[in-house]
């Protein structure tokens, strides 16, 4: 699997996590939400006030069980996109000065840093979620927030055949490419047939996991009944504690806290 | 004939293409009873199981189990009975994490959450696969997700398992951790596979299926050693009795079961 795909390899839970397990998936959520809200909030020029917020993910990965190495991976393969959306910035925004420090910098650089960095701890915290709660503790979550049964079950199903049926159109292309004597990609005029081919089999697969189903009882609201979490006082804690973070970061409360 | 646990009497079945896959099947299983049917590609041994199943409806002969003959109506309570492992364990495991597909059975057979949480601690241990219960489908390996996919059967106390090519795709190891965990349990089953050592190791009794009908049963000692035999229905002997072709020795003869 390559790129962005790899963000599958992090629903592994191949390790424990200990203290943050015991908080339910829609608590993990709600701090989630509230974190990239708080992050996407700050100004265009804005950067000393975002790194303490680099403080949450970095939680997440050291007491979750996401390995470091993969999120990079996965990181790095978003990264290239940043640049491309900061660049305009650096080129359009360069004759405004600001001062940072001591040093003066140009404007542009300030607010590509500036994006650079929100993005980050969004997709670090995004990614250090699915990594310890996986793509189940993301559904849980929107049952909990009483998004409807009928998608949760489609955003199930999607999640567990994604990569299968990736994984058929590689496996078709490699098959097509192999007796495609040298040429690279596949002919315009093979496309129609191949997605023809790609439709049939994912309907085909689709007849036989409903088939599964049905040999098991069949009643879908089982599976999404699997999915129910009690909120859990630790789970009140941790939203009361990172909302008391967010808050005081953004100078909504007295420096002295509230006591 | 009124003992066997499962009769199959005068099967026909024709696909919507018009490829008859069953041309008058009788069988009988008996009660702990273990049986082998094997037959080459095409044989119709996944059509068998999928009208045994009632996933497919015949269009001539009778399938009982039990005292119940299989009709639209009485279709699930059937299916609470059999446990069809599929050829294919992607087809089979269609929830998020190995452990809510196991207990996604039990749920349908009207348990509550804890009788269902119980019975699916069970089958995860039954199955050996234990350790794998947070984890997602797609990050396991190909022994693995079969493991997972017979757990979901047992944790529904199927009384007959009907498992479709279970070493398909399985490396020589995982091939023989299945056949331990299936030789632990004590359910009646139908094995249906051209891995004719699979079902010397696993079946006493066998059944040889040809062009849509049961040609030959007999005891797997006698007649997975009969070369002739076999190499009439196209078939070959089980790899341990294949001779080496340079000494002409019998490469093992094994009559025990491999643990
Ligand atoms: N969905 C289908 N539509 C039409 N023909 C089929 C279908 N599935 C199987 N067949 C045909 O029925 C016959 C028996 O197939 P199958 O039961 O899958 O054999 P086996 O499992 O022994 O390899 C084959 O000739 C096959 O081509
Ligand atoms: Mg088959």
């Amino acid at each position: 699997m390559t790129g962005a795909g790899r963000i599958f390899l992090l629903d592994q839970k191949t390790k424990k996590a200990i203290l943050l397990d015991r908080i339910a998936a829609g608590s993990h959520f709600i701090v989630l939400f509230l974190i990239v809200l708080t992050v996407v909030s700050f100004g265009k020029r804005e950067i000393a006030g975002l790194l303490p917020f680099l403080v949450y993910p970095l939680v997440m990965i050291l007491l979750g069980r996401t390995s470091f190495a993969l999120l990079l991976r996965i990181y790095a393969t978003v990264l290239p996109l940043f640049f491309f959306f900061t660049l305009s910035n650096l080129f359009f925004a360069r004759d405004r000065v600001l001062l940072f420090g001591t040093r003066e910098v140009s404007e542009g650089l300030v607010m590509s840093l500036s994006l650079i960095l929100k993005g980050s701890i969004t997709i670090f915290s995004v990614l250090s979620f699915i990594g310890l709660k996986g793509f189940r503790g993301l559904l849980s979550a929107l049952k909990k927030l009483h998004v409807p049964d009928f998608f949760v079950m489609i955003l199930s199903m999607t999640a567990r055949y994604i990569t299968v049926l990736l994984e058929e159109v590689l496996v078709m292309t490699r098959a097509y490419l192999l007796r495609a004597s040298g040429h690279k990609g596949v002919y315009w005029k093979d496309w129609g047939p191949m997605g023809g081919q790609w439709f049939i089999r994912t309907y085909k697969r689709g007849e036989r996991i409903q088939n599964a189903m049905d040999c098991r009882g069949g009643q879908t609201e089982y599976a999404l009944s699997l999915l129910e979490e009690k909120t859990g006082a630790a789970g009140i804690l941790w939203i009361l504690f990172w909302l008391l973070f967010c808050l005081f970061m953004k100078g909504l409360l007295p420096p002295g806290g509230l006591l | 004939m009124t003992d066997s646990l499962l009769h199959i009497h005068d099967l026909i079945y024709s696909y919507p293409s018009g490829e008859p896959a069953a041309r008058g099947i009788e069988f009988s299983l008996m009660a702990d009873e273990k049986h082998g049917i094997i037959g080459p590609n095409g044989a119709g041994k996944s059509t068998l199981l999928q009208l045994v199943t009632g996933l497919l409806t015949p269009d001539r002969g009778s399938v009982r189990v039990g005292d119940m003959i299989m009709n639209r109506k009485n279709r699930q309570n059937i299916r609470r009975k059999l446990g069809l492992l599929f050829q294919n364990s992607d087809d089979q495991l269609f929830s998020l994490t190995v452990r809510d597909d196991v207990a996604f059975g039990p749920l349908n057979l009207g348990l509550t959450p804890d009788q269902a949480a119980e019975k699916t601690e069970q089958a995860l241990k039954a199955a050996g696969i234990a350790h794998l219960a947070e984890r997602a489908p797609h990050t396991l390996s190909g022994g693995e997700k079969k493991s997972a996919a017979l757990a979901s059967l047992l944790s529904m106390d199927p009384e007959i398992l009907l498992l479709d090519e279970p070493t398909a795709g399985l490396d020589p190891r995982s091939r023989r951790e299945l056949i331990g965990v299936l030789g632990e349990l004590s359910h009646s089953m139908i094995v249906v596979s051209h891995d004719l050592d699979f079902i010397w190791d696993t079946c006493p009794r066998v059944s040889l299926l040809h062009e849509g009908r049961i040609a030959l049963t007999g005891d797997t000692r006698t007649l997975l050693q009969d070369r002739e035999l076999l190499e009439h229905y196209g078939m070959e002997l089980p790899l341990q009795f294949q001779q080496c072709e340079r000494c002409g020795a019998v490469k093992k003869l094994n009559t025990g079961t491999i643990s």
